[in-house]
Protein backbone atom coordinates (compact mmCIF):
# COMPACT_ATOMS: atom_id res chain seq x y z
CA UNK A 1 0.00 0.00 0.00
CA UNK A 2 1.61 3.50 -0.33
CA UNK A 3 1.52 6.43 1.64
CA UNK A 4 -0.46 8.97 0.08
CA UNK A 5 -3.78 10.44 1.66
CA UNK A 6 -6.08 9.23 -0.65
CA UNK A 7 -4.22 5.97 -1.81
CA UNK A 8 -6.90 3.93 0.41
CA UNK A 9 -9.75 5.19 -1.81
CA UNK A 10 -8.07 3.31 -4.44
CA UNK A 11 -7.69 0.13 -2.92
CA UNK A 12 -11.44 0.57 -1.64
CA UNK A 13 -12.60 0.95 -5.19
CA UNK A 14 -10.60 -1.79 -6.17
CA UNK A 15 -11.19 -4.08 -3.59
CA UNK A 16 -14.53 -3.13 -2.11
CA UNK A 17 -17.02 -4.96 -4.02
CA UNK A 18 -15.00 -8.60 -2.96
CA UNK A 19 -14.45 -7.39 0.26
CA UNK A 20 -18.03 -7.28 0.95
CA UNK A 21 -18.92 -10.28 -1.19
CA UNK A 22 -16.44 -11.71 1.25
CA UNK A 23 -18.14 -10.35 4.37
CA UNK A 24 -21.63 -11.51 3.18
CA UNK A 25 -20.25 -15.10 3.36
CA UNK A 26 -21.00 -14.76 7.21
CA UNK A 27 -23.03 -11.58 7.23
CA UNK A 28 -26.59 -11.68 6.26
CA UNK A 29 -26.91 -8.48 4.82
CA UNK A 30 -25.08 -6.01 2.46
CA UNK A 31 -25.53 -3.46 4.76
CA UNK A 32 -23.79 -5.32 7.48
CA UNK A 33 -21.59 -6.66 5.39
CA UNK A 34 -20.38 -2.61 4.47
CA UNK A 35 -19.97 -2.08 8.60
CA UNK A 36 -17.65 -5.10 8.74
CA UNK A 37 -15.53 -4.00 5.71
CA UNK A 38 -15.56 -0.55 7.19
CA UNK A 39 -14.02 -1.72 10.55
CA UNK A 40 -11.72 -3.96 9.27
CA UNK A 41 -10.15 -2.00 6.48
CA UNK A 42 -9.60 1.10 8.95
CA UNK A 43 -7.87 -1.74 10.72
CA UNK A 44 -5.91 -2.48 8.13
CA UNK A 45 -5.20 0.87 6.66
CA UNK A 46 -3.47 2.11 9.98
CA UNK A 47 -1.63 -1.12 10.28
CA UNK A 48 -0.75 -1.71 6.44
CA UNK A 49 3.42 -0.62 7.21
CA UNK A 50 4.27 -3.12 9.19
CA UNK A 51 2.37 -6.10 6.73
CA UNK A 52 4.42 -7.26 4.23
CA UNK A 53 1.52 -8.81 2.09
CA UNK A 54 -0.73 -5.84 2.37
CA UNK A 55 -3.53 -7.36 -0.27
CA UNK A 56 -4.24 -10.42 1.47
CA UNK A 57 -4.27 -8.96 4.60
CA UNK A 58 -6.79 -6.63 3.85
CA UNK A 59 -8.88 -9.72 3.16
CA UNK A 60 -7.92 -11.82 6.10
CA UNK A 61 -9.06 -8.53 8.49
CA UNK A 62 -12.28 -8.57 6.54
CA UNK A 63 -12.43 -12.65 7.27
CA UNK A 64 -11.61 -12.09 10.46
CA UNK A 65 -13.99 -9.31 11.17
CA UNK A 66 -16.99 -10.62 9.73
CA UNK A 67 -16.19 -13.58 12.14
CA UNK A 68 -16.02 -11.40 14.84
CA UNK A 69 -19.71 -10.14 14.03
CA UNK A 70 -20.81 -13.49 13.22
CA UNK A 71 -20.62 -14.19 16.98
CA UNK A 72 -21.70 -11.14 18.14
CA UNK A 73 -25.08 -12.03 16.72
CA UNK A 74 -27.75 -14.79 18.06
CA UNK A 75 -27.63 -17.60 15.84
CA UNK A 76 -31.20 -18.05 15.42
CA UNK A 77 -31.84 -14.68 14.51
CA UNK A 78 -29.10 -14.32 11.75
CA UNK A 79 -30.43 -17.60 10.18
CA UNK A 80 -34.15 -15.86 9.84
CA UNK A 81 -32.96 -12.63 8.96
CA UNK A 82 -30.33 -14.31 6.36
CA UNK A 83 -33.00 -16.19 4.85
CA UNK A 84 -35.38 -13.41 5.04
CA UNK A 85 -33.29 -11.25 2.76
CA UNK A 86 -31.97 -13.65 0.48
CA UNK A 87 -34.20 -12.79 -1.81
CA UNK A 88 -34.09 -8.57 -1.46
CA UNK A 89 -30.06 -8.72 -0.90
CA UNK A 90 -28.43 -10.23 -3.91
CA UNK A 91 -24.82 -10.80 -3.47
CA UNK A 92 -24.24 -9.69 -7.68
CA UNK A 93 -25.25 -7.21 -9.72
CA UNK A 94 -26.96 -8.78 -13.02
CA UNK A 95 -28.89 -7.82 -15.88
CA UNK A 96 -32.26 -9.17 -15.87
CA UNK A 97 -31.57 -11.34 -18.61
CA UNK A 98 -28.64 -13.23 -15.96
CA UNK A 99 -31.00 -13.31 -13.73
CA UNK A 100 -31.62 -16.78 -13.05
CA UNK A 101 -28.20 -17.60 -13.16
CA UNK A 102 -27.01 -14.98 -10.55
CA UNK A 103 -29.85 -16.76 -8.32
CA UNK A 104 -28.11 -20.06 -8.71
CA UNK A 105 -24.80 -18.97 -9.01
CA UNK A 106 -25.41 -17.51 -5.56
CA UNK A 107 -27.27 -20.37 -4.00
CA UNK A 108 -24.44 -22.54 -4.68
CA UNK A 109 -22.02 -20.36 -3.34
CA UNK A 110 -24.01 -20.45 -0.36
CA UNK A 111 -24.00 -24.13 -0.38
CA UNK A 112 -20.31 -24.59 -0.22
CA UNK A 113 -18.45 -24.98 3.01
CA UNK A 114 -17.21 -21.66 4.58
CA UNK A 115 -13.63 -22.68 4.29
CA UNK A 116 -14.13 -23.23 0.29
CA UNK A 117 -15.92 -20.00 -0.46
CA UNK A 118 -13.72 -17.96 0.48
CA UNK A 119 -11.63 -18.95 -1.24
CA UNK A 120 -13.63 -18.35 -4.59
CA UNK A 121 -13.94 -15.41 -3.91
CA UNK A 122 -10.79 -14.21 -2.55
CA UNK A 123 -9.28 -15.68 -6.03
CA UNK A 124 -12.20 -15.39 -8.74
CA UNK A 125 -13.40 -11.55 -7.49
CA UNK A 126 -10.66 -10.61 -5.41
CA UNK A 127 -8.10 -11.78 -7.65
CA UNK A 128 -5.49 -12.88 -5.06
CA UNK A 129 -2.80 -15.30 -6.19
CA UNK A 130 -3.09 -18.82 -4.05
CA UNK A 131 -0.17 -17.98 -2.79
CA UNK A 132 -1.51 -14.72 -1.12
CA UNK A 133 -4.54 -16.42 -0.12
CA UNK A 134 -2.67 -19.31 1.96
CA UNK A 135 -1.05 -16.07 3.80
CA UNK A 136 -3.86 -14.31 4.11
CA UNK A 137 -5.39 -17.71 5.80
CA UNK A 138 -2.40 -18.70 7.12
CA UNK A 139 -2.98 -22.50 5.52
CA UNK A 140 -0.55 -23.68 3.13
CA UNK A 141 -0.71 -23.60 -0.90
CA UNK A 142 -1.19 -27.36 -1.35
CA UNK A 143 -4.44 -26.85 1.14
CA UNK A 144 -5.65 -23.49 -0.49
CA UNK A 145 -5.10 -24.93 -3.85
CA UNK A 146 -7.17 -28.07 -2.66
CA UNK A 147 -10.14 -26.13 -1.37
CA UNK A 148 -10.26 -24.03 -4.49
CA UNK A 149 -10.16 -27.18 -6.83
CA UNK A 150 -12.91 -29.21 -4.55
CA UNK A 151 -15.21 -25.51 -4.44
CA UNK A 152 -15.48 -25.60 -8.04
CA UNK A 153 -16.06 -29.18 -8.33
CA UNK A 154 -18.95 -28.47 -6.24
CA UNK A 155 -20.51 -25.33 -7.55
CA UNK A 156 -19.98 -27.16 -11.10
CA UNK A 157 -21.91 -29.74 -9.83
CA UNK A 158 -24.86 -27.85 -8.39
CA UNK A 159 -24.88 -25.54 -11.09
CA UNK A 160 -25.53 -28.61 -13.41
CA UNK A 161 -28.45 -30.16 -11.70
CA UNK A 162 -29.95 -26.54 -11.76
CA UNK A 163 -29.00 -26.96 -15.59
CA UNK A 164 -27.47 -24.06 -15.68
CA UNK A 165 -24.18 -25.07 -17.60
CA UNK B 1 -10.66 -25.17 -22.28
CA UNK B 2 -11.38 -27.29 -19.43
CA UNK B 3 -14.63 -26.92 -17.61
CA UNK B 4 -12.62 -25.49 -14.57
CA UNK B 5 -11.48 -22.75 -16.50
CA UNK B 6 -15.06 -22.25 -18.38
CA UNK B 7 -16.76 -22.22 -14.88
CA UNK B 8 -13.71 -19.99 -13.46
CA UNK B 9 -14.56 -17.81 -16.32
CA UNK B 10 -18.31 -17.57 -15.94
CA UNK B 11 -17.96 -16.67 -12.47
CA UNK B 12 -15.53 -14.04 -13.36
CA UNK B 13 -17.95 -12.69 -15.36
CA UNK B 14 -19.94 -12.21 -12.59
CA UNK B 15 -19.72 -8.75 -11.24
CA UNK B 16 -20.14 -8.27 -7.10
CA UNK B 17 -22.69 -5.39 -5.81
CA UNK B 18 -20.61 -2.47 -5.55
CA UNK B 19 -20.65 -1.32 -2.26
CA UNK B 20 -22.69 2.29 -1.37
CA UNK B 21 -20.88 5.82 -1.16
CA UNK B 22 -21.85 5.93 2.34
CA UNK B 23 -18.82 2.82 3.16
CA UNK B 24 -16.83 5.02 1.50
CA UNK B 25 -17.57 8.63 3.05
CA UNK B 26 -17.51 7.14 6.43
CA UNK B 27 -13.93 5.64 6.02
CA UNK B 28 -12.70 8.70 4.77
CA UNK B 29 -14.11 9.94 8.02
CA UNK B 30 -12.09 7.66 10.26
CA UNK B 31 -9.16 8.17 7.90
CA UNK B 32 -9.12 11.84 8.19
CA UNK B 33 -7.66 13.76 11.14
CA UNK B 34 -9.78 13.72 14.31
CA UNK B 35 -10.06 17.76 14.24
CA UNK B 36 -10.66 17.92 9.99
CA UNK B 37 -13.50 15.00 10.95
CA UNK B 38 -14.79 16.61 13.89
CA UNK B 39 -15.73 19.50 11.94
CA UNK B 40 -16.54 18.37 8.62
CA UNK B 41 -19.05 15.48 10.70
CA UNK B 42 -20.30 17.76 13.08
CA UNK B 43 -23.74 19.44 12.13
CA UNK B 44 -24.43 22.87 10.98
CA UNK B 45 -26.73 23.55 13.67
CA UNK B 46 -24.59 22.64 16.64
CA UNK B 47 -21.72 24.13 15.25
CA UNK B 48 -23.82 27.23 15.49
CA UNK B 49 -24.69 26.88 18.84
CA UNK B 50 -20.94 25.88 19.92
CA UNK B 51 -19.55 29.16 18.27
CA UNK B 52 -22.86 31.14 19.99
CA UNK B 53 -22.54 29.70 23.27
CA UNK B 54 -18.44 30.35 22.95
CA UNK B 55 -19.26 33.93 22.10
CA UNK B 56 -21.36 34.21 24.87
CA UNK B 57 -18.95 32.76 27.40
CA UNK B 58 -16.01 35.01 26.13
CA UNK B 59 -18.23 38.32 26.13
CA UNK B 60 -19.06 37.29 30.01
CA UNK B 61 -15.56 36.93 30.93
CA UNK B 62 -14.51 40.11 28.69
CA UNK B 63 -17.38 41.89 30.92
CA UNK B 64 -15.97 40.89 34.10
CA UNK B 65 -12.75 42.09 33.63
CA UNK B 66 -13.64 45.16 32.90
CA UNK B 67 -15.61 45.47 35.43
CA UNK B 68 -13.09 43.89 38.04
CA UNK B 69 -10.53 46.58 36.43
CA UNK B 70 -12.87 49.75 37.65
CA UNK B 71 -12.94 48.64 41.04
CA UNK B 72 -10.80 50.56 43.79
CA UNK B 73 -9.02 48.15 45.49
CA UNK B 74 -7.06 49.96 48.49
CA UNK B 75 -3.09 50.02 47.65
CA UNK B 76 -0.04 49.99 50.14
CA UNK B 77 2.00 52.86 50.41
CA UNK B 78 5.38 52.60 50.30
CA UNK B 79 7.55 51.87 53.59
CA UNK B 80 8.31 54.88 55.57
CA UNK B 81 12.14 55.19 56.64
CA UNK B 82 12.71 56.41 59.64
CA UNK B 83 14.24 59.56 58.79
CA UNK B 84 10.84 60.17 57.57
CA UNK B 85 8.96 59.20 60.94
CA UNK B 86 11.46 61.28 62.50
CA UNK B 87 10.74 64.01 60.62
CA UNK B 88 6.81 63.44 60.81
CA UNK B 89 6.17 62.69 64.49
CA UNK B 90 7.43 65.06 67.36
CA UNK B 91 7.20 62.11 69.97
CA UNK B 92 9.88 61.45 72.38
CA UNK B 93 11.56 58.66 70.36
CA UNK B 94 13.20 57.75 73.86
CA UNK B 95 9.95 56.96 75.87
CA UNK B 96 8.46 53.69 76.22
CA UNK B 97 5.95 53.05 73.17
CA UNK B 98 5.30 51.30 70.59
CA UNK B 99 6.30 53.84 68.18
CA UNK B 100 9.96 54.34 69.75
CA UNK B 101 10.34 50.69 69.44
CA UNK B 102 9.48 50.43 65.94
CA UNK B 103 11.94 53.34 64.82
CA UNK B 104 14.44 51.69 66.91
CA UNK B 105 13.89 48.81 65.58
CA UNK B 106 13.80 50.64 61.60
CA UNK B 107 17.49 51.67 62.93
CA UNK B 108 19.39 48.79 64.01
CA UNK B 109 19.32 45.98 66.08
CA UNK B 110 21.58 47.57 68.29
CA UNK B 111 19.02 50.65 68.54
CA UNK B 112 16.67 48.24 69.87
CA UNK B 113 18.72 46.97 72.69
CA UNK B 114 19.86 50.35 73.57
CA UNK B 115 15.95 51.66 74.09
CA UNK B 116 15.21 48.25 76.05
CA UNK B 117 18.35 49.14 78.38
CA UNK B 118 17.24 52.54 78.99
CA UNK B 119 13.81 51.62 79.20
CA UNK B 120 14.66 49.07 82.11
CA UNK B 121 17.60 51.19 83.94
CA UNK B 122 14.32 54.08 84.05
CA UNK B 123 12.12 51.35 85.34
CA UNK B 124 14.47 50.35 88.29
CA UNK B 125 15.14 53.77 89.13
CA UNK B 126 11.50 54.26 89.89
CA UNK B 127 10.24 56.73 86.82
CA UNK B 128 7.36 53.86 86.62
CA UNK B 129 4.35 54.85 87.94
CA UNK B 130 2.10 52.06 90.17
CA UNK B 131 -1.15 51.82 89.55
CA UNK B 132 -3.88 49.76 91.49
CA UNK B 133 -6.69 47.75 89.59
CA UNK B 134 -9.75 47.21 91.38
CA UNK B 135 -12.04 44.57 90.19
CA UNK B 136 -14.95 46.63 91.47
CA UNK B 137 -15.89 50.43 91.18
CA UNK B 138 -16.58 50.29 95.02
CA UNK B 139 -13.58 50.96 96.84
CA UNK B 140 -13.33 49.29 100.52
CA UNK B 141 -15.27 52.03 102.76
CA UNK B 142 -18.12 52.24 100.66
CA UNK B 143 -18.49 48.54 100.71
CA UNK B 144 -18.88 48.92 104.29
CA UNK B 145 -21.30 51.43 104.22
CA UNK B 146 -23.34 48.74 102.39
CA UNK B 147 -22.90 46.00 104.62
CA UNK B 148 -25.69 48.06 106.83
CA UNK B 149 -28.30 48.35 104.01
CA UNK B 150 -28.40 44.15 103.46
Amino acid sequence: MANTSDEWSVWLDEHGPALVLLARQWVPSQADAEDVVQEAFIRCWRSRERVQAPAGYLYACVRHCALDWQRGHDRRQRRESFVARDEVEPMFASRIEQEERRVAIETALRDLPRNQAEVIVMKIWGGLTLEQIATALDASVNTIASRYRYALNKLREQLVERSML
Amino acid sequence: MSEFDALEKELAEMRPRQPSSGLKSRIAGQLEPSTERLIRTTPRRVRIRVAMIGGLAAAGLAAILFWWGRVPRIRSDPPISPDELLLATPLDPYAPSVWSYRSALARSPVSVESLLDRHSIEGRAGKSVDMNINAFARFDSDLNDSFGEL
